[in-house]
Formats: structure tokens, sequence, C-alpha cells
């Protein structure tokens, strides 16, 4: 009896202690909120578009190379996207907020984000004016030294509103009439396109009022071809292409325009064919190689905004074609990084679906059946071989244009 | 206003699906593209007048809530049809543009190019019904006057936020 009990104790010690020990390993779970690291030189990527058919909800989603979302800014009504610093762990998103939604008081700002928290650090107010429109680039730009970011206004009256950044103050509003996207030149010089072919020159003083404004020549001849807004830039030279399939190179400097040389991207037989651009934002230059890559399609050239199926890549100095890349799905918008073993970034329109599922739902509810399942997603591949490396799928649905390397 | 939108990456969904089914020539699109380009000289002005009635003597056919229906060639958005209006009229509680993009259309009924008036409908969330992309004549933001890649609610009543587009016929090209 007593050896008994005594078992029995001993049993009891020997689960107490263990129970214990259990205890003592346990560590309960702390919830807490990431935070990023450095961003450079890691090939991350940002994408970001209207987010129609919500619109009011503005987004932009961060990407890592392996196609990891690391996290994402809410940009408010129409977004315009992200402008990213360099020399500040910072980012700049021009943003429209209405006091009920989609009534009530409008107040457009700037609101500063924070590089490592996706954080907003501070808010600028600017005037109720900005530009809302589908093609992104040249809406708001940073000066070269980051001091200055110039919204464009369209009320419909086209101005500029001038926002100093290190004072965190809205400056002054520049009228351009008949131009838009605007293109930085230097520290304080800037040019907006305008409706007659030439530019509009902005330079500013240090204190970000008007030091001079003055109209250039025509850089081309709008009547004939028109440029695409969506340019690209290596140092003074900026690459633009044309909705007649041809690529401008404009040196855009303190001195003025100069147009330094254009060409086709199409052979005769390639033109007859019926290629031509393709995309939303389907221009990137890789700077180091000097390698202009360009989304394109066979298509009607009224279609030139349609997504691409493949990316004709050119080098600048020969203006020749070095390599056509085929893609996986079809693309509304194309990035490269830049450096060594740069990456391809597509930005593509997809239906989920096995192929003969495709096919099926076409042939029996026409388009009308497939609409509904299309779905976004990002395709990465070497920008030198066209290998591809991965795909990122499951981006919610929200019409996003803009793949954009950070 | 203007939306890419997913019917016509559909379009070019289906095109990879039923290659070569149905494409049409290349000179066609570079006729139409020409023929908008004329309309290009039209600035974004008032145009209030493009909501008045129905066009009296125009005759058309084909479904108005299709994008392939005629009046949309250079359309980009919503279609308000889809939406509680019409192709000419706005849905309820929602607030017309004053100012628009112009395009030229051609009306297969009658074989003439008529001038059509773009103007968005203001003031709730977008519609999201029906969207619709064609690009015919379409312009770059710097010549606004053109371009369905702008924001036309911009400066209206309601201000910016954007419901649905219309396609109103304002003019015929003798």
């Amino acid at each position: 009896m007593f050896k008994r009990s005594l078992r029995h104790l001993l049993c009891g010690l020997w689960l107490f202690a263990g129970a214990a020990s259990a205890l003592a390993d346990f560590v309960p779970e702390q919830a807490r909120v990431e935070v990023l690291g450095d961003h450079r030189e890691q090939r991350w990527f940002w994408i970001w578009g209207s987010n129609a058919p919500n619109m009011v909800d503005g987004r932009a989603y961060l990407f890592d190379d392996q196609g990891r979302n690391l996290g994402q800014l809410s940009t408010g009504i129409w977004s315009n996207g992200l402008q990213l610093a360099h020399s500040r762990d910072e980012l700049y998103a021009t943003e429209i907020y209405f006091s009920r939604g989609v009534r009530g008081q409008r107040s457009d700002v700037v609101t500063v984000y924070d590089a490592r928290t996706l954080s907003p650090k501070r808010e600028i107010a600017i005037p109720a004016k900005r530009m809302t429109a589908l093609i992104s680039t040249g809406l708001s730009v940073l000066s070269d030294d980051e001091r200055f970011l110039l919204v464009l206004n369209f009320t419909p009256a086209q101005s500029i509103s001038v926002v100093d950044l290190e004072n965190s103050r809205f400056v002054t509003e520049v009228p351009i009439p008949g131009c838009a996207s605007i293109y930085p030149a230097g520290p304080r010089d800037f040019y907006a396109i305008c409706g007659n072919g030439g530019f509009f020159h902005l330079r500013l003083d240090e204190q970000g009022q008007v030091a001079l404004q003055q109209r250039t020549p025509p850089a081309f001849d709008p009547l004939q071809d028109l440029l695409l807004t969506t340019g690209v830039r290596d140092g003074d030279t900026w690459y633009f292409v044309s909705q007649h399939n041809r690529a401008y190179a404009l040196d855009m400097s303190a001195d003025g325009v100069r147009p330094r040389k254009q060409w086709s991207l199409l052979s005769d037989q390639e033109r007859a064919d019926g290629w031509g651009i393709a995309g939303n934002h389907g221009v990137a230059l890789h700077r180091q190689s000097g390698r202009l890559y360009v989304l394109m399609h066979k298509d009607k050239p009224e279609n030139y905004q349609k997504p691409g199926t493949e990316v004709w890549v050119f080098d600048v100095a020969t203006q020749q074609r070095v390599s056509r890349l085929p893609l996986k799905e079809q693309s509304t918008a194309i990035g490269v990084s830049q450096g060594a073993q740069p990456r391809l970034y597509s930005l593509d329109w997809m239906v989920p679906m096995p192929s003969l599922f495709t096919l099926w739902v076409y042939l029996t509810e026409g388009e009308a059946g497939l609409t509904p399942l299309l779905r976004q997603g990002v395709n990465l591949y070497d920008a030198d071989s066209g290998e591809h490396l991965r795909s990122v799928g499951d981006i919610p649905l929200g019409f996003l244009n803009v793949v954009m390397p950070w | 206003m203007t939306i890419r939108w997913f019917d016509e990456a559909t379009q070019l969904l289906t095109r990879r699906v039923a290659r070569g089914t149905s494409r049409r020539g290349f000179l066609g699109g570079l006729g139409t593209l020409l023929a908008g380009a004329g309309a290009t000289t039209l600035l974004p002005v008032f145009r209030g007048g493009a909501f008045a009635q129905s066009s009296a003597g125009l005759q058309e056919s084909g479904d108005p809530n299709s994008c392939e229906y005629w009046r949309h060639c250079a359309i980009d958005g919503f279609l308000c049809g889809c939406c509680g209006g019409t192709s000419s009229s706005c849905p309820p509680g929602t607030v017309r543009s004053d100012i628009t993009w112009i395009g030229t259309c051609r009306n297969p009924t009658d074989g003439k190019d008529y001038v059509i008036s773009y103007n968005d409908c203001c003031g709730k969330s977008n519609c999201g019904r029906c969207v619709c992309q064609r690009d015919q004549g379409d312009t770059p933001l710097y010549r606004p006057q053109s371009s369905n890649d702008l924001n036309w609610c911009s400066g209206s009543q309601a201000d910016m936020p954007y419901h649905c587009s219309l396609s109103v016929v304002i003019g015929v090209k003798e």
C-alpha cells in the first residue's frame, strides 16, 4: 500500500516536473509589425494603377525578387502612383481625398511615406487641382536633387504646382496652357510636353519660384506623329516612342530641347504585317547597356494601348534591334531593373484557367463570359536573354498598369 | 474618362485563343484613325447642348450597351447604358461633365461620319459594368481635346469622382 502510494506520488511529481518544463520552454508569440530593410540592390519592384472599378481605393503593391508581397501603400482616389526617392528613404504620393468618400470637401496632398515602415510621415497640402489620368508618367515628378516635387493640374486649365519637400510646403502654381506631362532636366529645370510638339521650359530658383519660363520650338510634328508621354531617361537624353512606331531621342537640359535622333521600330514588312507598339506603359531603358525595351503586338494601329505579346530590344547607339523577347502573357506594362543581370518585369492580364477551359468559355459565352475571369499578374524575365524566371499571381483586381523597379 | 479594361484584354486573350479569326485589316484601322484625327480641331469646351434629346432623324442599329456599338469608337470607360442611364443620359443622381473629349465615328446604318461627345457622368464611385475601351483617334494628354486617358469629370459640379461615360452624337460630318 505504501509502495503504491509512493509510486503515485513519484509519478505525479514527474508529470508536474514535465509540465513545468514544457511551460518553461513555451514562449508566447508577440504580434508585431514588419519593418523593411534597405531596398537598394534588392531588385524589389512596385506595381500600381487606377484600381478601377474601385478607384476610390488607390493602391501600390511592393514585391521582392522572389515574388513575395512585402507590403502596400493606400494612395487615395484615382491614384497616379509613387515617386521613389533615391537620396532619402522616402516615397511620395500625390493623393486626392473627399471627406465623404466620393463627395464632400476635396483635399489634395503630397503624402511622404517612410520607405522602411511604409507609413505616412507627413502631408503637404496642395491646390485641389491635380490631374487625374490613366497614363501616369510625368503627372508628378521630382527634381533631380529631390528638393522639389512638381504636380500637374487639370481643371481643365493646365498648370503645375511646385512643392518644396525640404521645407514641406506648397510654393507656387505655374500656368502651362496647352501642355501636359512633365520631364525633369536637372536640379531646377523641367519640360512639359505641349500640343504643338514643342515643350514648356520651366526653371525654378532656390526657393521654388519661377526663374524662367519659355516655350521651345516644336521638336516633333503632332499632325504627322504623336509621341507617347511614357518617356524613359538616361542623363540628359529622354527616349519616347510614337503612335506611328518610331523612337525619338531628345536631349533635354538647362539649355533647351534638342532632337538628337529618331528611327523606325519596324521594318516595312513588319509594318505591313501589323506590328506596332502596345500597352499602357510599354517602354523601359537599361542605362548601362543602352538598351531600349519596347512592348509590341500585332494589331490595328488604333489599338496601340492594348496589351503586348513581345518585347523588342533596341540598341540606342546603333538604333538596331538586338532581340525580340516573347512574353508568356498579355502585357500592359514593362519595367527593367538597372545594373548587372537586369530583370525584365511584365505586368500582365491573364485567365488563370487551363487553355481548353478558356476556349470552351469563349466558344459558349463569348468575350462576355471571359471578362469576369480575367486577373492580373507579374512575370519576371532575364532582361538579357529573355528567359522566364517566375510568375507572381493572385494580384487583387484593379487595373494596374505600371511596374516600377525600386 | 478612360479605363484600360477587361474586355479589351479579353479581346487580345481570345484573339490568342482563336488566332486569326477576327482581325481586321491594317489599312482599315488606319483609315478610321485618320477619320478620327479630323476631329482634333475641336477644343474641350462646354458642350451642354450635347445633352439635348436624341438627334431627330438619326438612323442607327445595334445594341447601345455593346462595346462594338458604332458610337463608342473612341470611348474608354463604363457604358452609362449599363449603369442606369443611356448612351446619351447620365444615371440618376450623377452629374454630367460639361467638358469632354470627342471622336469621329462612322455610322454603318447611313455610312456617314458623326462627331461624338464622350461626356462623363460624375459624383459616384465607378459603375464597373460594361467596360469598353476603343481608341480611334485617341491622342496623348498634351492634346486633351481627343484624349480618352483623361478624367473628364475634372471641373464638373461633382468634381472628379468618375462613374460612367456617354456617347452623344453632336454633329455630322458633311
